[in-house]
């Protein structure tokens, strides 16, 4: 019989899948300012190495180790001629990359069934376990990668290599003329963003375990657009907070349908509601829902004690 | 056809008319038995034998088929038994369609057949005197959405059988986790022949003939025709790939050169040049409407008009006349292939009869599959007397063997395939200025 509450499960899942990803946008966007419009390409090398791998019988944990460095790696190697590009500039060659790995793999048969896609064994088989438990399993693993990313995530900006990458975003030239590297801090950035996509792209193909080259299509790295605008860039939590609001609005559209008389399809109405939105938030609260998180150190808390005593 | 054919043809088709009407009789039967409940087993044997079949037997007309296969419809929707407390008072059937996306055009016009079916069904009664609600939702022709539209219709309605998804890769997508949540999916429109492999025996059923059958129907086309340089321009997709890979099984090496290309490119000068090079006596074409126009127009510039196009069914249809140098093009050189009804189906003539009186307009494509799906569903919800996947994937095999729906005997296989499947083999003709198919052959 219906079972909604796996059906909140499974957005949950979804959630914690797209918030990582987020996470990892707002490390590039929110705090280095890079404006990578092809976060997508990153989320499938994530997923097809994982696949790939489980497909030849490794175990999981082997699948997403994996698969976080091969995208790190090719994030890596595409920043190299990507990050030397101005801003805008990266977000075109960021989108056309996406768009030709995609193609790689669609056309490339042999790496993982072109456009027949390819199916993923499941990751942990446990018989005779109700449905539910498996998607318990499931959210376990999917936050405890979120809890670690955010983890990371956090201390990387709350560190004074944090306030390095904000000063870049603030004023490349400034924070040049302070002799830093600012090459080396966006490659660095756009790595460990690129890793964590990976992490989420394994995340993804175990959950869903099917996935061909029509999964990836640009529209994925948009919606993850979507929730670090709405939620704010360069703060944690609320791109995560804007995850968990795009998905819902997806899903909820969904089920209002089948409650509400609407004049336009409401599942259409989703997508002009998203709209609607990023273009208010934009000409009136361009900061997002959320500020920008301040910085947390150690110095500053004690620094903030004093001048409360004082 | 000679008149002794004809008569044969109405022989079997009174036959068949009585087997639809008998198996209302066994399932009511067997409902009937399982509750303890004869009424329902000698109403449905009864009416359904007697007043049906016989009189169908009898009077050998259309009038006594049109009874007899109501009858039969009726009796075996009825099958269910009325006072059962198995079955739940809404029956919910869900469907997954491209309402939106690059199939959203094709996926709203076969929505209408589906619902055409429901609407036939409750007005019947409804399945063992219960209502049918249906409920759609749209997979924007994409494999992610499909699945969480599925796991929408399963968990939070509580579907447990659903007419659909459209396109393979979205079939492929949800075909997991469907066997796993033991939910009946019965697809009006995927043909890729991956599906039978990957998911053999299982919970997935489709109502048109896998592309294997028809990627032969096309090279067979060929080979009749006499060609032995023969080219493939294919869609880059499961449907296109599955095509080509059966038609290269049939024709070895008389292949000389293979395409697959990108619909979405809208320029395809490249693909045509190279066919043009090739020197090639004939093309296996396996497009879409969008790109079918393009492709068409861009052919007849280039002067391909004068080999032998031969196509499948993805460019059959009145759109491709919306641009007049594609439809001048198809009419000088390309014939085709679709998966048809067998010939004079009675079945079919009422089911016509039905839509345009329900809409106003002609079926079209795909719409009887998805009729037959709808329909086969609710026979096979009668028929189990339970709202429960596992007992409706069984009874599924069962009544398709009984089943004659619009477009002929539906009776799967065990990997739940059709077991048969035929192809009209079409050309287009211009009359009074407007351009039209023609049927010119059948395969087999």
């Amino acid at each position: 019989m219906s079972e909604p509450l796996i059906y909140v499960l499974d957005m949950a899942v979804f959630v914690g899948i797209f918030a990582i990803l987020a996470v990892s946008l707002n490390l590039e966007y929110g705090f280095t300012g890079l404006a990578n419009f092809g976060k997508v390409a990153f989320f499938m090398v994530g997923a097809y190495t994982s696949s790939i791998l489980a497909n030849m019988g490794f175990p999981y944990l082997a699948c997403i180790t994996v698969a976080t460095f091969a995208a790190g790696f090719v994030g890596f190697v595409a920043s190299l001629p990507a990050l030397k590009l101005q801003a805008d500039y990266l977000a075109i060659v960021t989108l056309a990359f996406g768009e030709i790995l995609r193609f790689i793999f669609k056309n490339e048969e042999w790496i993982a069934g072109g456009v027949q896609g390819i199916t993923v064994p499941s990751a942990i088989t446990i018989t005779g376990v109700p449905i539910q438990t498996m998607m318990l399993i499931q959210l376990t693993i999917v936050y405890a990668a979120l809890a670690i990313c955010y983890f990371i995530a956090q201390r990387v900006v709350n560190s004074p290599y944090g306030r390095t990458i904000r000063a870049i975003r603030e004023d490349e030239l400034a924070a040049q003329v302070l002799g830093k590297d600012v090459f080396k801090y966006k490659a660095q950035m756009f790595t460990l963003g690129s890793a964590m996509a990976g992490v989420s792209g394994s995340l993804f193909s175990q959950y869903v375990r099917f996935i061909d080259p029509y999964t990836f299509e640009p529209i994925l790295t948009f919606t993850v657009w979507m929730m670090v605008i709405l939620g704010g860039p360069a703060n944690n939590l609320g791109v995560i907070l804007g995850a968990v609001f795009v998905q819902a609005l997806e899903r909820g559209a969904r089920i209002a349908k089948d409650y509400l008389l609407l004049p336009v399809d409401p599942h259409n109405l989703r997508v002009m509601i998203i709209g609607i939105l990023i273009i208010l938030i934009l000409m009136y609260r361009p900061q997002g829902l959320f500020r920008e998180s301040k910085v947390k150190t150690p110095a500053l808390e004690v620094a903030s004690k004093w001048k409360k005593r004082s | 056809m000679n008149s002794s054919a004809t008569t044969k043809t109405t022989a079997v088709l009174v036959a068949l008319i009585i087997v639809v009407a008998v198996v209302a009789g066994v399932g009511g039967y067997f409902a009937g038995q399982s509750a303890g409940y004869d009424a329902g087993y000698k109403a449905g044997y009864d009416k359904g034998v007697m007043a049906g079949g016989a009189k169908a037997y009898e009077k050998g007309k259309s009038e006594g088929y049109k009874a007899g296969y109501e009858t039969g419809y009726k009796e075996g929707l009825k099958a269910g038994k009325p006072k059962g407390p198995t079955l739940p008072d809404k029956i919910k059937i869900g469907s997954l369609m491209c309402l939106s996306g690059f199939l959203g055009p094709m996926g709203q016009k076969i929505k209408l057949g589906v619902e055409l079916a429901v609407k036939e069904i409750n007005r019947k009664g409804g399945i063992a005197g219960r209502p049918v609600e249906l409920i759609v939702e749209d997979t924007a022709t994409d494999p992610k959405t499909a699945l969480e539209a599925f796991k929408k219709l399963v968990e939070v309605d509580g579907c447990k059988v659903v007419i659909g998804p459209m396109a393979s890769p979205e079939v492929m997508a949800i075909g997991k986790y469907a066997n796993e949540r033991k939910v009946v999916v019965i697809s009006p429109t995927a043909t890729s022949p991956k599906i039978t492999t990957e998911f053999p025996d299982d919970y997935i059923f489709r109502t048109v003939g896998s592309d294997a059958l028809q990627g032969k129907a096309l090279a067979d086309t060929a080979l009749k025709k006499g060609f032995t340089k023969i080219a493939t321009l294919v869609l880059n997709n499961p449907y296109g790939i599955g095509i080509e890979e059966k038609a290269k099984e049939v024709l070895g090496d008389k292949i000389v050169l293979s395409i697959r290309y990108d619909p979405t490119k809208m320029d395809f000068r490249t693909e045509l040049s190279q066919i043009k090079d090739a020197g090639v006596e004939a093309v296996i074409y396996v497009g879409w409407y969008e790109d079918g126009q393009v492709m068409f127009r861009q052919a007849l510039e280039m002067g391909l008009d004068n080999i032998q196009w031969i196509a499948a069914e993805g460019v059959y249809g009145e759109p491709m006349f919306k641009v007049a140098d594609a439809a001048e093009f198809m009419k000088r050189a390309v014939i085709g292939t679709r998966p048809i009804a067998p010939t004079g189906l009675i079945t079919y003539k009422l089911f016509a009869e039905s839509f345009k009186k329900e809409y106003g307009k002609a079926p079209t494509m795909y719409q009887d599959t998805a009729y037959d799906a709808t329909m086969l569903a609710a026979l096979a919800i009668a028929y189990a007397g339970q709202y429960d996947g596992a007992k409706i994937k069984d009874a599924l095999q069962y009544v398709s063997q009984y089943y004659i729906g619009a477009t002929g005997h539906k009776m799967f296989d065990k990997n739940g395939d059709q077991l048969t499947q035929f192809y009209e083999i079409w050309k287009v003709e211009k009359v009074d200025g407007k351009y039209k198919f023609v049927g010119i052959g059948r395969w087999p």
